[in-house]
């Protein structure tokens, strides 16, 4: 049976990771950015979305800072596991289906008329 | 902003977080509050509605994750400690609705000491596009002189420089940046005063403004605004020091910041990231549309 649809809050978030590691803050600024403010999330649910993520191994905690932020600042830095690229990638690729499902019928039904 | 009243937010949040699991908090608690931070001071604080509606943004989502992290914890427990956490989070929700009903009218009734931050936007060249969002030295110039979309604009690139401290050489994380920047940011200094146009006068004494965490490392000298700091071999005066949570939004912390004035010239070369804040009354739409109109390359981009 395939996996069940990703929340999008949850789809948004392993999106922003897919560019690169990032902080909370980073990433909520990435998603509002990618989706011109469509999405927003807020610091409590993003932590919610993140703590979900880390349980099913979907990303995890990026060992070292990079260059430039200090060791013992407040930010961690999370990164996609190997799960969670896969787990995006079928999202993507469902997500794919639809439109071209969504996008058959309308344009069938354009034609029509 | 000043100091006293980032404290008062920042005691009211830190409040909020105990309504979360304790495993929760004690994972996240602290990136939770930092991302609050940069979440308010990058926001529009300006005027009762755009405080309001933050706050609004922030009650909801908090309600919203508290919910969510409590069931969550509630299902992952043993049984026998499930009476106990559902009596736990009743208190803390009345205790929450307290904290923030007396909060909200203390913060929102009396304005806060902040200086004119709305509509402040990032502008970009596309061929900087995510996670970049970074423009040539010529477009940031060129932008500069759209006087009629911006109130102010300004640059920055990180650059760490070395310092000596505590007798030993440490790179501390800092910052280029061009005169208008804070001003763009709404970043007042709490000591001292950020970069002037005078500052980057012929022959004007070389300057830095540091941060309050660099200043903490310095000693926290009170005589602060009299010291000079060697970079790169060059005495820089210190003018000025920022309150401790005035970080650019989204970057890696800075601790000091150095004047740059871009000429545009041949050497002056690389590319800038550039906050600006539109005129009242230009929606960021209408200045997208503006910039969008002019010829500078390969066009701008704003959000």
């Amino acid at each position: 049976m395939a996996d069940p649809p990703l929340r999008p809050k949850l789809f948004h978030i392993l999106l922003a990771l897919a560019a690169g590691e990032r902080h909370g803050y980073a990433i909520m600024q990435e998603v509002e950015e990618t989706t011109d403010g469509t999405v927003r999330m807020g610091p409590g649910s993003l932590y919610e979305g993140i703590q979900r993520l880390e349980k099913t191994g979907l990303i995890c905690a990026a060992k070292r800072k990079p260059a430039g932020e200090r060791q013992h600042s407040q930010r961690r830095y999370y990164r996609l596991t190997a799960t969670g690229r896969r787990a995006l990638e079928a999202e993507v690729k469902r997500l794919d289906r639809v439109l071209e499902l969504a996008r058959s019928r309308l344009f069938d039904e354009s034609e029509a008329w | 902003m000043s100091e006293a009243a980032r404290k008062r937010i920042d005691r009211l949040y830190r409040a909020c977080l105990f309504l979360y699991p304790v495993r929760f908090r004690r994972r996240y608690g602290d990136e939770l509050l930092q991302a609050f931070r940069d979440d308010y001071a990058s926001g529009d604080q300006q005027g009762l509605g755009s405080r309001l509606r933050f706050w609004a943004a922030i009650l909801r989502d908090l309600a919203a994750s508290v919910v969510l992290t409590q069931l969550r914890e509630l299902r992952d427990r043993p049984l026998s400690n499930r009476l106990l956490m559902r009596l736990g989070t009743l208190a803390l929700t009345v205790g929450f609705s307290l904290v923030t009903f007396n909060a909200i009218f203390g913060m929102l009734l009396r304005p806060l000491p902040m200086s004119p931050a709305e509509q402040r936007v990032r502008v970009w060249d596309p061929g900087f596009p995510a996670p970049e969002y970074a423009a040539s030295l010529s477009h940031f110039i060129a932008w500069e002189e759209r006087t009629d979309i911006f109130e102010s604009i300004g640059a920055y690139r990180l650059q760490p420089v070395d310092l000596v401290l505590d007798g030993r050489l440490v790179t501390v994380p800092a910052a280029q940046v061009s005169v208008d920047l804070f001003d763009a940011l709404g970043i007042e200094a709490n000591r001292g005063r950020t970069f002037r146009p005078t500052d980057t006068h012929e022959g004007s004494p070389k300057t830095v403004v540091i941060v309050h965490d660099l200043w903490r490392r310095l000693g926290s000298p009170p005589e602060i605004l009299s010291w000079e700091l060697s970079l790169a071999g060059q005495r820089h005066s210190v003018i000025g020091v920022l309150p401790k949570w005035s970080n650019l939004p989204g970057e890696p912390d800075v601790e000091l910041f150095v004047l740059f004035v871009p000429t545009g010239g041949p050497g002056d070369s690389g590319t800038v990231r550039v906050r600006g804040r539109l005129h009242r009354g230009i929606a960021p739409q209408e200045a997208r549309t503006a910039l969008a109109a002019e010829r500078f390359g390969r066009g701008s981009r704003l959000h």
